[in-house]
């Protein structure tokens, strides 16, 4: 028995994790890239869902598939709830990402993203508007799977997982904007955004206002051509987000 | 003044609130309400179960059995959404080496005797169970809650006292990984050899590993009681669980040195990896017929002062006899309501043939008569044997 | 069956029992009512804190697993109602379990619910009803139902049970199944056999139970 964490049950000390071999791997991954056609990046599907979680205020499922991979994640708003301690003026914004069934990215990574993610939505949020509340979302990466089955080394294998995480940031901030919006929350504006080659960069007020900009140590040194392919995503991206709450709200009268 | 004052009655208004204010004020007065009308705040009738949606496997690496995901360490899973509910149950596996001072491992020892030995002994000690860890969304952070500490154990614990997860089924047969002449790595595995030509000798290994499985259990949306949500979600997530093959480099397969400090000799082992196979899996070999599933009742007693009139005969005044409460059996406890106002509970888990595996009736409520017990037993084998339909869909 | 039962050794809290069933050994202290936490207060009843110590090791899932179900037998015994506001902790420490822990905690768990009975007794706090508590297996190949089966008589069980039961009017009338909790593999008809023989045991555990507190109280009224 585990006596680090006596509150879980986590099975013998001395139990090894499985180590898949990576030398059974060659035929395999020839089999894999050739089943698979080569779509370009805006051959993505979206598939958008908000208000199915019962005991919290607002939520969102945001399902993505391309060729690359294929994407879940849900998010639930508990908020604005009250805070302990003193007064503030304003809302609190705060965002855990939370590992779902593959424990991909370490709690560093996730962090950081958080950070980031709390960056944006800090602005994008009418936060004087909620005082001595806190707004606490919480986004469930369920699932997040490669559809190319390649076997790298472990050097480039950091560097895939690193430039991974920079792609679902649009997918966060798509469903943390819904989760927020069935919630109830005041925004400013429906923020979303668009992801090249490592660089995310999200928008407002169509385009015109920049509300976060991240970059990983991919090669983008054409800044302005990244810049219009993001807008043309967040364009895209804020289109289905409305669709689909109009299609919501039709549904509920 | 004075006229006022003797003008002045006191006039008592009732105050009205909506059905969704009243259930938040008074949870326990809004279910007795609804209870009077027939149906429940859920608006099922009292012993009407919520449906049941699954999705075996999904999740596993073994989704496709053609093309095996690399990446993906999941050996079998279930999504399971009954009501509003979302259990999500992903299982993993890791090996353990067993201790090899236990006279249970000896290979001189015969397996059948073997056998014989451990049934006199103990008959828990042949079955082993799953580490489950339990997470209950509930948007808060920290520490996990008194809940999913009970229910994880609770789930370990049945599973060891249900039988279904036989210490033999998760044996690990390894096989040893050659390199060729050519430089390319083969493997081969005992019992695949259909000729005896690599047999006994070569392939003996003086060590033993077993797999040890672990269940994620995520429950998103919880609505009331989630025990037997999780059970029956980790149920469907067993039955379709693989065990990846395992082997060992040939070079190590029995490597001994002895080393001597402080004019001490010791035998040390060469400690190496067992490495799972890429593509290569067996099914986990449960007891089928173990195979049980759960289901909650709950006991309430019919307050009759808080039951809605009939406007038609309101008139009618029906003496209330408070020594004779009428109790009723609620089946799939859900909501707030149910679960703040019911204190006496009946949760049974079954196979459909009635071999029940566990039971834990809770009195603290309304008293729970052989009547209730039976009825909850029966209603709990109707929905064993009809959840139990669903897994080969 | 037989028991051990001892009332008020410990000086330093409102009540205190020792419980001792064949090897199953346990010490239980109740301190109460007493000033609650912010977070523990309940408005209209006395809230309580329930605490299981292991014989050995420290408190992990399992004993959390004790402190629900010992929590679900003694909430409804005991008068909330008179005590709003209030807090009263239960402590019950095992000193032998008497079982293999890794398989079995149906021995530790009847004999706390009634070291903690005793306890509450002890400790002046005000009680709905009087609960006996035993334990209960059936065996392998006779499918007989013992009661308080030792720890070898588990080994071989087929399945097991602990069976605690609410009585009134003197230990006479049985009033609820406050606890029946059946692991294992058993019909219906075993279930029902041993509900029945399971009565009688703690209608005489409860006789008993009431000799023990009748014998500690007793001298005290003469003086």
């Amino acid at each position: 028995m585990n006596v680090q964490d006596r509150r879980r049950l986590l099975g013998p000390a001395a139990a090894k994790p499985m180590a898949f071999s990576n030398t059974t791997i060659h035929t395999l991954e020839n089999k894999s890239t050739s089943a698979l056609p080569k779509n370009s990046e805006c051959e993505q599907e979206l598939s958008l869902h908000t208000g199915f979680i019962e005991n919290c205020n607002g939520s969102a499922l945001v399902e993505s598939r391309d060729a690359k991979h294929q994407t879940s994640l849900i998010t639930a708003v508990y908020g604005p709830r009250s805070i302990r301690g003193s007064f503030t003026s304003q809302g609190t914004i705060s965002i855990q990402l939370k590992n779902g069934l593959l424990e991909k990215y370490n709690t560093n990574e996730l962090k950081e993203v958080s950070s980031f993610l709390m960056g944006i939505f800090n602005s994008v949020v009418n936060l004087s508007r909620y005082p001595k509340s806190g707004i606490d979302i919480f986004v469930y990466l369920t699932y997040d799977k490669e559809l190319q089955n390649k076997c790298l080394d472990d050097e480039s294998q950091s560097k895939q997982i690193f430039s991974q995480i920079s792609s679902l940031i649009p997918h966060c901030i798509t469903s943390i904007t819904l989760a927020l919006v069935d919630a109830g929350i005041e925004l400013v504006d429906m923020a979303a955004a668009g992801e090249v080659c490592g660089t995310v960069v999200s928008f407002i007020k169509n385009g015109e206002e920049i509300v976060g900009f991240w970059k990983d140590n991919g090669d983008n040194e054409d800044l302005s051509g990244c810049l219009d392919r993001c807008k043309e995503q967040y364009i895209r991206h804020r289109d289905l987000m409305i669709s689909c709450l109009m299609k919501q709200k039709n549904l509920n009268i | 003044m004075a006229e006022s004052t003797a003008l002045e009655t006191i006039e008592i208004h009732p105050i009205n609130f909506p059905p969704d204010v009243l259930a938040r004020i008074s949870p326990e007065l809004s279910l007795q309400r609804h209870l009077s009308l027939g149906i429940r705040p859920c608006l099922r009738k009292y012993e009407e179960f919520r449906d049941v949606i699954i999705e075996n496997n999904t999740l596993s690496r073994y989704v496709d059995t053609e093309n095996v995901d690399a990446k993906n360490n999941i050996l079998g899973s279930n999504v399971l959404k009954s009501g509003k509910t979302i259990v999500i149950t992903s299982i993993t596996g890791g090996i353990i080496e067993e201790n090899s001072a236990s006279i249970k491992d000896l290979d001189d020892f015969g397996e059948d005797e073997l056998l014989e030995v451990t049934k006199e002994d103990d008959i828990l000690a042949e079955y082993a169970s799953v580490y489950p860890v339990v997470e209950v969304e509930r948007g808060r952070v920290g520490a996990c809650t008194d809940e999913e500490m009970t229910i994880s154990q609770k789930l370990y614990d049945s599973i060891l006292h249900s039988r279904i997860l036989p210490k033999k089924a998760l044996k690990v047969k390894a096989g040893i990984r050659s390199v060729n002449e050519d430089g390319t790595f083969t493997v081969l595995y005992p019992d695949e050899l259909e000729n005896g030509a690599l047999n006994g000798t070569n392939l003996k290994m003086k060590r033993k590993w077993s797999y040890v499985l672990y269940a994620k259990i995520v429950v998103l949306s919880r609505t009331g009681p989630v025990f037997d949500l999780c059970w029956n979600s980790l149920m469907y997530a067993l039955q379709n669980v693989k065990l990846p093959r395992a082997f060992i480099d040939e070079r190590a397969s029995d490597l001994r040195m002895t080393i001597r400090t402080r004019g001490r000799s010791a035998t040390i082992r060469e400690t190496y990896e067992i490495i799972c196979d890429q593509t290569k899996s067996l099914p986990l070999m449960i007891n089928l017929q173990n195979i049980a599933f759960a289901s909650n009742y709950g006991v309430i007693e019919l307050d009759p002062e808080s039951q809605l009139q009939d406007p038609n005969n309101a008139e009618e005044e029906v003496d209330i006899d408070m020594d004779d409460l009428k109790s009723v059996l609620i089946a799939d406890l859900d909501t707030e309501a149910e679960e703040t106002s019911i204190h006496t509970t009946i949760s049974v888990i079954t196979t459909p043939a009635g071999n029940y595996k566990q039971l834990t009736l809770v009195g603290a409520g309304a008293k729970i008569t052989p009547e209730m017990i039976k009825r909850s037993l029966s209603l709990s084998k109707v929905r064993a044997d009809d959840l139990s339909t669903r897994l080969n869909k | 069956m037989s028991i051990q039962a001892e009332i008020g050794m410990l000086d330093h809290v409102d009540g205190s029992s020792q419980f001792i069933s064949q090897d199953t050994k346990i010490i239980c202290s109740v301190t109460g009512p007493i000033e609650p936490k912010a977070r523990q207060e309940l408005p209209t009843q006395l809230a309580l804190e329930i605490i299981v110590r292991p014989a050995k090791g420290v408190a992990t899932t399992r004993e959390k697993v004790l402190e629900d179900k010992l929590r679900a037998v003694l909430t409804p015994l005991i008068t909330r109602y008179c005590y709003p506001r209030q807090l009263c902790q239960i402590t019950c420490q095992i000193l032998e379990s008497g079982e293999d822990e890794s398989e079995f905690s149906l021995r530790e768990l009847s004999c706390c619910i009634n070291a903690a009975f005793l306890g509450l007794v002890d400790a002046g706090i005000a009680m709905n009803s009087m609960c006996a508590s035993i334990p209960i297996a059936i065996v392998k190949d006779s499918n007989e139902i013992i009661v308080n089966p030792t720890a070898e008589q588990l080994r071989i069980s087929l399945s097991v049970h602990t069976l605690a039961l609410e009585f009134v009017d003197g230990g006479k009338v049985v009033k609820n199944v406050l606890l029946l909790d059946s692991n294992g593999d058993f019909s219906e008809d075993q279930l029902f056999n041993l509900l029945e023989l399971g009565e009688k045991k703690c209608q005489e555990l409860v006789r008993r139970l009431r000799e023990i507190i009748q014998d500690n109280i007793s001298p005290r009224l003469v003086a």
